[in-house]
């Protein structure tokens, strides 16, 4: 079933088209991966998804048109994690989940009992319960990473977007945030959409990746057929070795030129 | 699991004033408003004033011991002077606390973003074209203060964009340029006006001292509407917190809530400004001061700072009337001397915010 899918997308910042008919599908319980140099679209692709940008071209939720929906009932199907979250300082790990339930919430109206409750369930499924009344700026890059994915879990929309989860943190952060998602996707057969730009971390964890340049898609499909020398040389103007690891996976490894 | 969440009836709250902030608050008011009634040249007994107020109430007797010229001086002249005192104060202080949440600024004061500059020479040149004006039953005063209060504030927000900067700093120093320029067209036009010049200028340097009951009810239902207003948006001034972008993924509709906000604000001021003229960084003082000591939510923030606010205002009016008695300081004076320090050390702890 389809959970996501978009329709010659396009998008113009100052009368630059900075996504030029974009079309996809991602199914529903599945993990596309965005991959593409800096500027090849991959943010903005996701803010097209959340709405934040004015797009032309159609984005449908589960087969719903996002223009005939609220913005509030997109962003009940839609979380989003921004790529550097804002969390400001002084305010409680519990107060910024909560933040997650506002589509829930009328205009003037505030969080009932079952909000909360959401909020506690999120925290204690990512193991955060400890953190709770701590400030955010108190926490650690990886605490506050997985912070910004209790809110967004909070939403509790069927569809996750993740702008580079992993860019501020080290490696064995990496691995436990993308297991995280890994797990949620699987337990609650959410549908996730990531950019990374991490290749070899992007052809673990998704199932498939649409490779971005210049505001187009270049390629898509199964991590090994998008992920190729030539496909890498050419849009990235990087020279790399593919390692075949065994058990269908592949590693993407920077060469040297010179010397 | 490592968890010290309980999970069932006893779930944490979301964030809101606890009783004892709002007693310490509504303590603070009630004692500033009882000094502003007992202090004057004519001193009165406190026991006579409470049960002077009490013989006020509707179906209440309560014998006191004032003289007619004694209940004159409570009921017609410190009364209405501590009520004036504590809607303006509270108006100006959750207004502050609505911009610096609207503009995500910690420094945002009506004052500082020419709002109260804006409404006064709104007022100005309603108080010098069309004195006494009224539109049908409504006085024209506030409603040409809340108009300038809207360009002040539009002009300053246009001006600190261009200036294609968004930090805190831009921001304001937009609304100084913009406070200046609005300023010398007033100043401007009261000179061309010299025959309403005295009246002009002592309302100017903020003053609620000859004001009295219509006042109060001129300001009252466009400071009621706005303090209401801010009210109902305190939960998604939280939201805001986090930013233009994510407050949109969550499903607000950020420039909704902020034109909104922002006229509440501006309205709110206009009314302060309309009865008591330009008097600065209460907006400023009163809601960093709550949130130094309450945190970061303006669900805590504007209902104390409507207390707090209230009680700064009567206790600086105390001390401007009071300090070189008879004579009489403006209390916009008396704001200025604690505010502008205290927006220096705001100053110094907004670099670390952001």
């Amino acid at each position: 079933m389809t959970a996501l899918s978009l329709r010659d997308l396009r998008v113009r910042y100052n009368g630059t088209e900075v996504l030029k008919g974009i079309d996809l599908e991602v199914d529903r319980g599945g993990w596309l991966g965005l991959v593409g140099p800096n500027g090849s679209g991959k943010t903005t692709l996701l803010r097209a998804v959340v709405g934040t940008v004015k797009i032309r071209g159609e984005v449908e939720i589960g087969g719903r048109n996002v223009a005939a929906m609220s913005s509030a009932e997109r962003s009940r199907a839609i979380a989003a994690v921004a790529q550097r979250p804002n969390l400001p300082v002084d305010m409680t790990v519990f107060d910024y989940v909560l933040l997650g339930r506002t589509p829930h919430i009328s205009y003037f109206g505030v969080e009932g009992k079952a909000d909360l409750q959401v909020v506690v369930d999120v925290l204690e499924r990512l193991e955060l319960g400890a953190l709770s009344f701590r400030t955010l700026g108190s926490l650690s890059g990886g605490e506050s990473q997985q912070v910004a994915l209790a809110r967004s879990l909070a939403q509790r929309a069927p569809i996750l977007l993740l702008d580079e989860p992993t860019s501020a943190l080290d490696v064995g952060h990496q691995q436990q945030v993308l297991e995280l998602v890994d797990e949620l996707r699987r337990e609650e057969s959410l549908t996730v959409v990531s950019a990374l730009h991490d290749l070899t971390l992007a052809a673990q964890y998704c199932d498939r990746l649409v490779l971005l340049g210049g505001g187009e898609i270049r390629a898509a499909g199964d991590p090994r057929e998008v992920l190729t020398v030539e496909n890498i040389r050419g849009l990235y103007g990087a020279s790399v070795r593919i390692i075949e690891l065994g058990g269908g996976e592949v590693a993407v490894v920077p060469q040297r030129t010179g010397a | 699991m490592n968890s010290n969440l309980v999970v069932g009836p006893d779930l944490p709250r979301a964030a809101r004033p606890r009783w004892g902030q709002v007693a310490a608050g509504l303590s603070v008011l009630l004692a500033a408003g009882l000094a502003g009634l007992l202090i004057g040249p004519a001193g009165l007994d406190v026991n006579d004033v409470l049960r002077a107020l009490g013989d006020g109430l509707p179906f209440l007797d309560v014998s006191h011991g004032l003289t007619e010229t004694q209940l004159d001086i409570l009921w017609q002249l410190r009364l209405p002077r501590v009520v004036l005192g504590a809607i303006v104060g509270a108006t100006l202080a959750i207004s502050g606390a609505a911009y610096q949440g609207v503009f995500r600024n910690p420094l945002a004061d009506p004052y500082l973003l020419g709002v109260a500059a804006g409404a006064g020479f709104g007022a100005t040149l309603a108080f010098v074209l069309a004195p006494g004006a009224a539109v049908g039953p409504v006085a024209l005063l506030p409603i040409a203060a809340f108009a300038g209060s809207l360009v002040g504030v539009g002009l300053t927000y246009g001006v600190g964009r261009t200036l294609g900067d968004r930090s805190n700093a831009a921001l304001i120093l937009a609304g100084v340029a913009v406070a200046s320029f609005l300023t010398a067209l007033q100043t401007f036009i009261q000179q061309r006006n010299t025959d309403t010049l005295r009246e002009v200028y002592s309302w100017i340097l903020g003053s609620i001292s000859t004001l009295g009951w219509s006042e109060v009810l001129l300001a009252l239902p466009y400071a009621g509407l706005a303090a209401i207003v801010i009210f109902l948006h305190r939960r998604l001034l939280d939201v805001l917190a986090i930013g233009e972008e994510e407050s949109r993924s969550l499903g607000v509709s950020t420039g909704r809530v902020r034109a909104t906000v922002v006229v509440a604000a501006s309205l709110g001021t206009a009314a302060a400004v309309a009865v008591s003229g330009l008097i600065g960084f209460v907006g400023i003082i009163v809601p960093h001061a709550v949130r130094l000591l309450t945190g970061w939510s303006y669900r805590v923030i504007i209902p104390l700072s409507a207390l707090f606010g209230g009680a700064f205002l009567v206790a600086a009016d105390l001390v401007a009337r009071s300090v070189m008695s008879p004579a009489e300081l403006p209390i916009g004076v008396v704001t200025a001397f604690l505010g502008a320090p205290f927006f220096a050390v705001v100053m110094r702890s907004a670099r670390r915010m952001r």
